[in-house]
C-alpha cells in the first residue's frame, strides 16, 4: 500500500513538473513574442518612417477627378500651386501666376526643369493636356472647370479664361481641398486613363510603392529621386494607414504605431490632451438646419422670411453645443468665427430670443406654429444630435419637426430630388475667396445645397460686390454678404465642429484655407 | 456519404445564385448610386449621372445583375468600380487576415472549450460549476468592450502587443502571431464558453447512458470508457456546435477587424457597402456563402466519420 501511495505521490510530482514546464514554455514564448515590443504591425516605427492614419472614407482609387484632396494624392502628384506649411499658397509647377484686372483670366508661367517620376519632363503641354483631361471627364469640380477655356500663351505660359469673374484659382489649382485639379499627370497616365485608378503618374515628392501597399488598408510611399525640392522629402518612407475606428487610431498613436492621426474625432480632444498629443484644427464643419424651400412650395410657412428667422432665433445654441460634445462652438450667423466676413457685432445674427421668435411667427400669421418634415443625415452624428436638441427647442415656439432619418446614400439624392423642404447636415466651412466661402449660394455647389434653385436680388448684389472686391474692400464686402445671408435665414447654422488631427512629435504646421495640410513638408519636431 | 457531398454541392450552386441576387437587389434598393458614393455628397447631379453612365451603373438593376452573373459563372468577378482593382484579387488579398482570425479563434475555442467542458463533466464539483460560471461570463461580456479593454491594457499600457494592424506570416511569423493574439482571444472568448457548456452537457448525457453503466459494471477502465466511448458519442453534437461557432466567428471578424484596424474581408465589406461598390459586395456575398457551404459540408463528412447513422443518411 505504501508503495502505491509513493507511486501516486511521484506521479503527482511529475504531473506538477510537467505543468510547471508547460507554463514556463508558454511564458517564454509570450516573452519572446512581446520582446520585440509592439512594433510588429504593418506600420513603421523607425524615425525615418512617418506613419499617418487616414479615415475609413479615404479614397480607394487614385482617380484624381473623383476624390477630394487626400495625402494619397498630395505625396505622389505635384500641383500647379502648393499649399505651404503655414497655410498659404506658393509656386509648384506654376512658377508664378496672375489674374487679369477683371478676374476672368488667370495666367500661369510653368516652371522649367521639373520631371515626372517616370523621368519625362513636365512641360507647358503636360499642363494643358492635364487640364483638358479634367474638363473631359466627370469630376467634383465640374461646375468650376467645365466652362473654362484653356490656351497656351507662349512656350511656357498658359491662360485659363472663366466666363465670369473668379477669384479662387489658387485653391482650385492647388493640392488643397478643392479636389485635385491642380495635380499634373504625365503623358503615360493621360494615355491610359484606366490606369489612373490604380497607379500614380505624378511629379510629386514621393512615389507610390504598390508592392508595399494594400488597397484600402495601407499605402506606402518612397522619395521620388527626381523631385526638385528636397526640403519636401523628410522621410525615407511614408505609410498612410486607413483605420476605421477613431479610438483604434488614437490607441495606435499612443502606442507609437502611428505618428499622426487624421481620422478626426472631436470627441477625443480631451483624451488627446490628457495624453500630451498635439491637437491641430483642420477642417471646420458647420452643422445647420438648411431651409431649402424658400419659396414655400412644399412647406408654405418657409416662404416667409419671418418664419425662417423665428426658427433661427429659437435655438439655444450654447446648450446644443454642450450636447454635441467637447470642443464644439456655437454658430449664430452664416459665416463661422475666424472665417471671412464673420462679425461678432453682426446686426442680423441669431441671438437666442424665444419671445422675439414667437412674435415673428405671430406676425407671419402662425401664432400657434406649424408642422414640417425635416430630413436628417443619420451618418452624420453631429447633425443628428444637434437637430434633435433643436427640434425640442423649436417645439417651444410651436414648430413641430417630424425628423426623418436617412443614411448618407439616400439623404443627398432625396433632397436633390426636392423631396424635403429642409434638412439637417454638416458642411465644411472654408476660408478662401468668394466661391468657396460662399458656395452655399452660387454655383457649382449651390446646385447641391440649393435644390430649389432659390435666388434673391439682395444676395445677388452682395455676391457680385464680393466677387469684384479688391484686397482692401474684400473683408467689408464679405461682412456685407454675411449680414445679408444671415438676415435671409436660408440656413440656420447651429454649431461649428472642428476636425482635429492629433500628432506626436511631428510638426504638422497650420491648415490652409480649405482645412488641408502640406503633408510632404511635415518633419519631426526639433 | 458521397451522395451527401454531391447533394450538398448541387444545392450550393443555386443557393449562391439566389443569395447573390438578393444582395444585388437589396444593395440597389438601399438608395444612392455608385456615382454619388464616389463623387461625394457635394457633386452635382449632372456629374453623378455622367459618372454612373461611364460605369454602367445607370442601367436597370436586372441588366446589371445578369451582366455580372454572366461573368461570375466563368470565374470573373469583375473590377471594383471604385478602385479599379479586380474583385477576385481584392478578396484573395484579404482572405488570410479573416481566416487567420477565424481559424485562430476556432482553435482556441476547440482547445479550451472542449477541454474545459470535458473536465467539468468528468470531474464535476467545483470545476464543473466554475466552467458554468465562466461560460455565463464569457457570453455576457460584450466583445467590443472586451476588445477596448484588452487594447488599453496589453497594447497601450503594458505595450506587450500591437494595438492595431496585421502582419502577414510571410513578412514575420512572430509579428503575425503578435498581431493576432488580442483579436483572436477577444473573438474566441464568448464562444469558448458555449462549446464548453455543450461539451459538458453531451458528455454528461453520454456518461449517464445505459451502455456506460454496463461497461463500468463489466469492469472496463474508466479512462477507456471516457475516451473511447463517451467522447466519441459526445463528439457529434459538439462538432455541429463547433461548425456553427466557426460561422459565427467569421461574422465576428467584421467587428474585430474594425476595432483592431485589420485589412480583412469584414473591413472590405464595410468599405464596399459605404462606397456602393456592388461588384465587391457581390463577390464577398458569393465568397461568404461558399465558405458556409464548405464548412457545413466538412461537418457532414466529419459527422459521417463519427456516426454510422449519419453516414447512412
Amino acid at each position: 500500500m505504501q508503495v502505491l501511495k509513493q507511486g501516486r505521490t511521484i506521479g503527482k510530482v511529475r504531473r506538477g513538473r510537467r505543468l510547471a514546464a508547460g507554463l514556463i514554455a508558454v511564458a517564454l514564448g509570450v516573452a519572446a513574442l512581446t520582446a520585440c515590443g509592439s512594433g510588429g504591425s504593418s506600420s513603421g516605427s523607425a524615425s525615418d518612417t512617418l506613419t499617418v492614419a487616414l479615415p475609413i472614407d479615404s479614397p480607394t482609387s487614385f482617380e484624381l477627378t473623383q476624390q477630394c484632396s487626400s495625402p494619397m494624392f498630395q505625396l505622389a502628384y505635384e500641383p500647379l500651386i502648393r499649399i505651404t506649411k503655414d497655410g498659404g499658397y506658393e509656386p509648384g509647377i506654376a512658377a508664378s501666376w496672375q489674374y487679369s484686372s477683371d478676374k476672368t483670366v488667370f495666367t500661369m508661367k510653368i516652371r522649367g526643369g521639373v520631371k515626372f517620376a517616370d523621368g519625362t519632363d513636365v512641360t507647358r503641354d503636360s499642363v494643358l493636356n492635364t487640364l483638358n483631361y479634367y474638363k473631359s471627364v466627370p469630376g467634383l469640380n465640374d461646375g468650376y472647370i467645365k466652362p473654362w477655356k484653356i490656351a497656351a500663351v507662349d512656350k511656357d505660359s498658359i491662360a485659363i479664361t472663366s466666363p465670369a469673374p473668379f477669384a479662387g484659382m489658387e485653391s482650385i489649382l492647388s493640392d488643397s481641398g478643392n479636389c485635385n485639379n491642380g495635380m499634373i499627370i504625365s503623358a503615360a497616365g493621360l494615355a491610359n486613363p484606366d490606369k489612373l485608378k490604380t497607379a500614380t503618374f505624378g511629379a510629386g515628392p514621393y512615389v507610390y510603392d504598390a508592392a508595399q501597399s494594400q488597397n484600402g488598408d495601407h499605402y506606402t510611399y518612397t522619395p521620388n529621386p527626381l523631385y526638385y525640392d528636397k526640403s519636401r522629402q523628410n522621410y525615407k518612407k511614408i505609410i498612410l494607414r486607413v483605420i476605421a475606428d477613431q479610438n483604434t487610431a488614437m490607441n495606435a498613436l499612443a502606442s507609437g504605431q502611428i505618428q499622426v492621426n487624421m481620422t478626426g474625432g472631436a470627441q477625443l480632444a480631451d483624451q488627446a490632451k490628457s495624453k500630451g498629443f498635439d491637437s491641430t484644427v483642420g477642417r471646420v464643419q458647420a452643422t445647420a438646419i438648411m431651409l431649402w424651400d424658400r419659396a414655400g412650395k412644399l412647406t408654405p410657412e418657409l416662404g416667409d422670411v419671418r418664419v425662417r428667422r423665428a426658427m433661427a432665433l429659437a435655438l439655444d445654441r450654447d446648450s446644443i453645443a454642450k450636447a454635441v460634445g467637447t470642443a464644439i462652438t456655437t454658430q449664430d450667423q452664416f459665416t463661422g468665427a475666424g472665417f471671412p466676413g464673420h462679425d461678432d457685432n453682426l446686426p442680423s445674427k441669431y441671438t437666442y430670443d424665444v419671445n422675439q421668435a414667437k412674435k415673428l411667427l405671430a406676425d407671419a400669421g402662425y401664432p400657434d406654429g406649424f408642422s414640417m418634415t425635416l430630413e436628417v443625415n443619420s451618418d452624420d452624428p453631429d447633425a443628428t444630435i444637434a437637430v434633435n436638441a433643436a427640434a425640442a427647442q423649436l417645439g417651444k415656439i410651436g414648430i413641430k419637426l417630424d425628423l426623418k432619418s436617412l443614411p448618407n446614400s439616400s439623404f443627398f439624392t432625396d433632397f436633390a430630388a426636392k423631396k424635403f423642404s429642409a434638412g439637417a447636415v454638416s458642411y465644411g466651412l472654408y476660408g478662401t475667396l468668394p466661391n468657396e466661402a460662399y458656395r452655399l449660394y452660387k454655383l457649382p455647389y449651390s446646385a447641391v445645397w440649393n435644390p430649389f434653385a432659390s435666388t434673391d436680388p439682395d444676395l445677388d448684389k452682395a455676391y457680385d460686390a464680393l466677387n469684384a472686391s479688391t484686397k482692401d474692400t474684400f473683408e467689408a464686402n464679405a461682412k456685407q454678404f454675411n449680414d445679408t445671408m444671415t438676415a435671409k435665414a436660408w440656413y440656420v447654422p447651429i454649431v461649428a465642429v472642428p476636425q482635429f488631427i492629433y500628432s506626436k512629435g511631428i510638426d504638422v504646421g497650420k491648415r490652409d484655407p480649405m482645412g488641408q495640410f502640406a503633408i510632404s513638408a511635415w518633419a519631426a519636431k526639433k | 456519404m458521397l451522395s451527401v457531398v454531391i447533394r450538398r454541392l448541387i444545392v450550393a450552386v443555386p443557393l449562391m445564385g439566389v443569395i447573390s441576387f438578393i444582395v444585388f437587389v437589396l444593395s440597389s434598393l438601399a438608395g444612392g448610386s455608385v456615382g454619388q458614393a464616389i463623387l461625394g455628397p457635394t457633386a452635382s447631379a449632372a456629374s453623378v449621372a455622367a459618372l454612373n453612365a461611364k460605369l454602367g451603373a445607370d442601367r436597370p438593376v436586372l441588366v446589371q445583375y445578369v451582366d455580372w452573373l454572366r461573368h461570375a459563372i466563368t470565374g470573373d468577378l469583375g473590377l471594383s468600380v471604385v478602385s479599379g482593382v479586380p474583385v477576385a484579387d481584392t478578396i484573395a488579398s484579404r482572405i488570410p487576415v479573416t481566416m487567420s482570425l477565424a481559424v485562430g479563434a476556432l482553435l482556441l475555442v476547440i482547445i479550451l472549450g472542449v477541454t474545459s467542458g470535458a473536465i467539468a463533466a468528468i470531474r464535476g464539483g467545483i470545476i464543473g460549476r466554475l466552467a458554468e460560471v465562466l461560460a455565463v461570463l464569457g457570453r455576457g461580456l460584450p466583445s467590443f468592450w472586451l476588445a477596448l479593454i484588452a487594447v488599453l491594457v496589453f497594447g497601450v499600457n503594458l505595450a506587450w502587443l500591437p494595438v492595431s494592424g496585421y502582419v502577414p506570416f510571410a513578412d514575420s511569423p512572430s509579428g503575425w502571431i503578435q498581431s493576432l493574439i488580442l483579436p483572436v482571444v477577444v473573438l474566441g472568448v464568448s464562444e469558448i464558453a458555449l462549446v464548453a457548456v455543450v461539451t459538458r452537457a453531451e458528455m454528461l448525457s453520454a456518461m449517464r447512458s445505459d451502455y456506460v453503466r454496463s461497461l463500468r459494471a463489466n469492469g472496463y477502465p474508466w479512462k477507456r470508457i471516457v475516451f473511447k466511448h463517451v467522447a466519441k458519442n459526445a463528439a457529434g453534437p459538439v462538432l455541429t456546435m463547433v461548425s456553427l461557432v466557426f460561422v459565427s466567428l467569421i461574422g465576428g471578424t467584421i467587428l474585430m477587424e474594425q476595432i483592431f484596424g485589420m485589412p480583412g474581408l469584414g473591413t472590405l465589406m464595410v468599405s464596399a457597402t459605404t462606397k456602393h461598390d456592388l461588384q465587391v459586395i457581390q463577390g464577398l456575398a458569393v465568397f461568404y456563402t461558399a465558405m458556409v457551404v464548405v464548412v457545413f459540408l466538412l461537418t457532414d463528412i466529419a459527422s459521417g466519420y463519427l456516426n454510422a447513422k449519419a453516414r447512412a443518411r
